[in-house]
C-alpha cells in the first residue's frame, strides 16, 4: 500500500461523517423534498417546514414589533410557498425563495394595513453610502452587553428597508448575494444599503443609550 | 474617514458576522485604526444575538396543519402539474426546429439542470457503501431479526422511567470526572451507569433502569444536574470500568448533545424530571428494568450502557467478533448535527441525552489501511446505514450494533499514478487557511489522500492515478470547525474532479470553507 493513504484522524472524522451525512437517506436534500412535497407529499412539506420555519419566523419578528402577527405571517408564508412550489425552479437554494416569500408577504402586510412602504428612500447604486457622522459614537458597539430592547427598540427605528437589509444580512445570516436575491436588488445595491442601514442602526443605538 | 475609500476588511468583518463567526474574533482581526468599523461590526453582531424565541405549540400546530394540507390537497396538485406539464409540451411542439425542444427537456427530471450531478452523488454514495462495505462476509451482526428498511426507530426503544432522587454530585467526584473524561473542547458532557444486563434470547438489549441504588442516584445527580455541561461519572458497581485507558477508575463516558438547535436555538430539552421517591419498577417489560442492577453471573450476560433519560447504546465489535475498544462512533442527525463519542474496551457506547430526530450511525478505528476500519448500523444489512429514531427524549434506544470491516480490503486500484492536484483553501473573506486539512476522495477505489496546507492556504496533492475524485477541506481553528469542499458551481454540492493525465498537474482546485 502506498503510504499516501494514510488519512488523518483530525480530517477522517468529520469528513467520512460528511460523506455519510450529505448522501445518507436520513437526509434528503431540499431539492428532493421540494419535488416530493409539489407531488403532494405531505410529509416532505414537513421536513423542509422544519429546516426553515425558524428562518422565516426570525425573519418576520425581526422586521416586525408583534410576535402574533409574526406567527400569522409565517402561517401565510409556508401556504402561500407550497401553493407557489408549482412555480418554483430549483437554482441551488431553497432558503432565500422562501424568504423572498415571507418578503413578498410583509409587502403585502403593509399595503393592506395601509402602511406606507418606505422602500424607496435610498437610491440603488449611487456609490457607496457614508459610514457615519465623522468622529461621533465611535465607541459604541464595542460595549457588548447591549440591552435586548434597546437593540430592538433601535431596530423598529429604521425605514423598513434598512431593516431589511440589517435583517436579512444579520438576523438570517445570508449573504450579500442571498440577500440581494431575496430583496431584488443587486449586489452593490445591497452593499450599500447595509453600510447605511448598519450606520443608522448605531446612530440608533446610541441615542437609545445616551437616553 | 471617507467612504469613498473604505476598505474591503469592512466588508470581509460583516461577511464573518452574517456567517456566524464570534465576534471576538471578527473584531481582533479587524485593524486597530478602524474603530468605528468596528463599531458597525459589533451593530451587526447585536442583530444576529437578537433571540426569536418561536412557540413550540404554535410551531407542532401549523406544522400538522400544514403537512395535512398538502396530504389532503395531493390530487389538486397533480392536476396542476399536469396542466403545466401539458402547456410545456404545446409550447415545445410550437418551438420545434426553433430549440424549442428544450422546454420539454427541462421539464423531465433527468432533463433538468444538476440531474447529472445528482446522479453523480448518487454514485459516489453508492461507492461510499461499496468501501464501507469488506470484500469478505462480514461477521454475523447480533441481530436476531432484521428489521425492515428505513422503517423508523429499528433499534429497540424503551420509555424510560421516571428518575431517582438527585443527590448532588460533590465537587471533588466531578472534578475527578472530568479530568477522566476524554477531552474534547466543545463537547458537553453527560453521564450515564454501566451496568450488566442479561441479554435475552430473540430480544435486543435492555432497558433504562436507573431506579435506586448508588449508581442511578449518581447517574441522576450528574445529568440532572449538569446535562449540556459537565462529565458525570458513576463507579460501576458489578462491571470494570470501561473509562478509556483506564481499567481501574470510575467509567467515565462522554456524550455530546446535538446541536440540531444550534441554527434555530432550540435548547436540548432537559431529561425526566426528578420524582422524589425511587420507582420500584420501572414501566417497561425489560428484564433490566429493575431497582437494581441485573446479576453478572447470567451465562449470557452481555454488558451494556444505561443512560439516565433517554439516549442512543450499543457496541462496536471487530470483525472477528471481539469489542472494539477506543473505536470513533459518530452519530449523524437529521438537522445536520454530528455527535463523536468513543468505545470503551468492552465496544459499549452511549449518546445520553440524544435529541429526538433521526440519526445514522457509523463507526471508525485504526489510523490507516490495513488497520483502517469502518462500519455502519446496518442491522439489515443492505449496504446502506439504517435510520435510528429517537422519538423524545425519555426513550432509550438500544442495540445500535456496529460490525466493523477493513476498508479497503485489497490493495487500491490505483498504486502507480503520479498526476498533482493542487489548489488554495480560503475562509471567508478570501482569507488563505492556513493549516486546514484537504483529502481527495475516489468513489472508484476508496482512496483518501490528504494533507495540510501551507501558510497561504495552498497545497499540492501528489501520486494520484487518472480518475474521478472529490476534495474536501476542514480546519478547527480553536473556534469552530470549518468545513468546505470543491463546488466550482457553487451549488453546495461537491463537483467531480476528472484527473485524465495519470502524469498531469491540476490546477485551481480551490475551496472555500464555511
Amino acid at each position: 500500500l502506498r503510504d499516501t493513504t494514510i488519512i488523518r484522524p483530525a480530517i477522517r472524522l468529520p469528513l467520512v461523517g460528511r460523506l455519510l451525512g450529505r448522501a445518507s437517506p436520513a437526509r434528503p436534500d431540499d431539492r428532493e423534498l421540494v419535488e416530493r412535497a409539489r407531488d403532494g407529499d405531505g410529509a416532505a412539506f414537513g421536513q423542509l417546514y422544519d429546516r426553515y420555519v425558524a428562518d422565516v419566523f426570525r425573519y418576520l419578528r425581526l422586521r416586525l414589533d408583534d410576535a402574533q402577527l409574526a406567527e400569522d405571517l409565517t402561517q401565510d408564508v409556508f401556504l402561500a410557498s407550497y401553493r407557489a412550489l408549482g412555480e418554483f425552479r430549483w437554482q441551488g437554494h431553497f432558503r432565500p425563495w422562501l424568504l423572498r416569500c415571507a418578503h413578498n408577504r410583509l409587502v403585502n402586510h403593509y399595503r393592506t394595513s395601509g402602511r406606507r412602504v418606505a422602500e424607496a428612500e435610498l437610491p440603488d447604486d449611487d456609490g457607496p453610502a457614508p459610514l457615519a457622522s465623522e468622529g461621533q459614537d465611535l465607541e459604541l458597539g464595542l460595549d457588548l452587553s447591549l440591552d435586548i430592547e434597546a437593540v430592538r427598540g433601535a431596530l423598529a427605528r429604521l425605514t423598513p428597508l434598512q431593516r431589511e437589509v440589517i435583517v436579512l444580512r444579520f438576523g438570517n445570516e445570508l449573504s450579500v448575494a442571498e440577500t440581494a436575491e431575496v430583496m431584488g436588488r443587486t449586489l452593490p445595491s445591497v452593499k450599500n444599503l447595509q453600510l447605511a442601514a448598519l450606520a443608522a442602526f448605531r446612530r440608533q443605538l446610541t441615542q437609545d443609550g445616551a437616553g | 474617514m471617507n467612504a469613498s475609500a473604505r476598505p474591503d476588511s469592512l466588508d470581509v468583518s460583516l461577511d464573518r458576522v452574517a456567517a456566524g463567526d464570534p465576534l471576538d474574533g471578527v473584531l481582533a482581526a479587524l485593524a486597530a485604526e478602524h474603530r468605528e468599523h468596528q463599531a458597525l461590526v459589533a451593530a451587526a453582531a447585536a442583530v444576529r444575538s437578537l433571540p426569536t424565541p418561536l412557540d413550540a405549540a404554535f410551531r407542532a400546530r401549523l406544522r400538522g396543519e400544514l403537512v395535512h394540507h398538502v396530504d389532503a390537497d395531493r390530487p389538486r396538485v397533480r392536476a396542476i402539474s399536469l396542466a403545466w406539464r401539458a402547456v410545456a409540451l404545446a409550447l415545445a411542439l410550437a418551438f420545434v426546429g426553433t430549440g424549442g425542444l428544450v422546454v420539454a427537456s427541462a421539464n423531465s427530471r433527468p432533463g433538468e439542470p444538476l440531474y447529472g450531478l445528482q446522479q453523480g452523488l448518487a454514485d459516489a454514495w453508492h461507492s461510499l457503501g461499496r468501501w464501507l462495505t469488506p470484500a469478505s462476509a462480514p461477521t454475523a451482526h447480533p441481530v436476531p431479526s432484521a428489521p425492515p428498511r428505513r422503517a423508523g426507530a429499528q433499534p429497540t426503544a424503551h420509555p424510560t422511567p421516571e428518575l431517582a432522587a438527585r443527590p448532588p454530585e460533590d465537587e471533588p467526584a466531578r472534578a475527578a470526572n472530568a479530568a477522566a473524561a476524554i477531552d474534547r473542547p466543545r463537547a458537553a458532557r453527560a453521564g450515564l451507569a454501566h451496568t450488566p444486563v442479561p441479554r435475552r434470547t430473540g430480544a435486543r438489549a435492555t432497558s433504562a433502569a436507573v431506579a435506586g441504588g448508588p449508581a442511578a442516584a449518581g447517574v441522576g445527580a450528574g445529568v440532572g444536574a449538569n446535562l449540556g455541561s459537565q462529565t458525570a461519572t458513576v463507579p460501576s458497581p458489578t462491571q470494570p470500568s470501561a473509562g478509556e485507558g483506564d481499567d481501574s477508575g470510575p467509567r467515565a463516558m462522554q456524550t455530546t448533545p446535538p446541536s440540531p438547535g444550534t441554527e434555530t436555538g432550540t435548547p436540548t430539552p432537559e431529561p425526566a424530571t426528578p420524582t422524589p421517591t425511587p420507582p420500584t419498577a420501572a414501566p417497561t417489560s425489560s428484564a433490566t428494568a429493575t431497582s437494581s442492577p441485573a446479576p453478572s453471573d447470567t451465562p449470557t450476560a452481555t454488558p451494556t450502557l444505561v443512560c439516565p433519560a433517554g439516549g442512543i447504546t450499543g457496541r462496536v465489535t471487530l470483525p472477528g467478533g471481539g469489542p472494539a475498544a477506543g473505536a470513533d462512533v459518530l452519530l449523524l442527525g437529521e438537522a445536520g448535527s454530528q455527535r463523536e463519542l468513543r468505545t470503551g474496551p468492552d465496544g459499549l457506547f452511549a449518546a445520553c441525552g440524544a435529541a429526538p430526530g433521526r440519526y445514522v450511525a457509523m463507526a471508525l478505528l485504526g489510523q490507516a489501511p490495513p488497520d483502517f476500519l469502518a462500519g455502519i448500523y446496518d442491522a439489515n444489512a443492505d449496504g446502506d446505514p439504517d435510520e435510528i429514531g429517537v422519538p423524545d427524549t425519555t426513550t432509550l434506544i438500544t442495540g445500535v450494533d456496529i460490525t466493523l470491516a477493513p476498508v479497503m480490503a485489497g490493495p487500491p486500484a490505483c498504486t502507480t499514478g503520479s498526476a498533482t492536484l493542487s489548489g488554495r483553501v480560503t475562509l471567508p473573506g478570501d482569507v488563505p487557511a492556513a493549516g486546514a486539512d484537504v483529502m481527495v476522495f475516489s468513489p472508484a477505489d476508496g482512496l483518501g489522500i490528504g494533507e495540510q496546507t501551507g501558510a497561504d492556504g495552498s497545497y499540492s496533492l501528489q501520486g494520484l492515478c487518472a480518475g474521478t475524485y472529490f476534495a474536501y477541506a476542514f480546519l478547527d481553528d480553536g473556534t469552530r470547525p470549518w468545513f468546505g469542499l470543491y463546488d466550482p458551481n457553487d451549488d453546495g454540492w461537491e463537483d467531480p474532479i476528472q484527473v485524465e493525465d495519470a502524469a498531469g498537474t491540476l490546477d485551481g482546485i480551490d475551496i472555500r470553507l464555511r
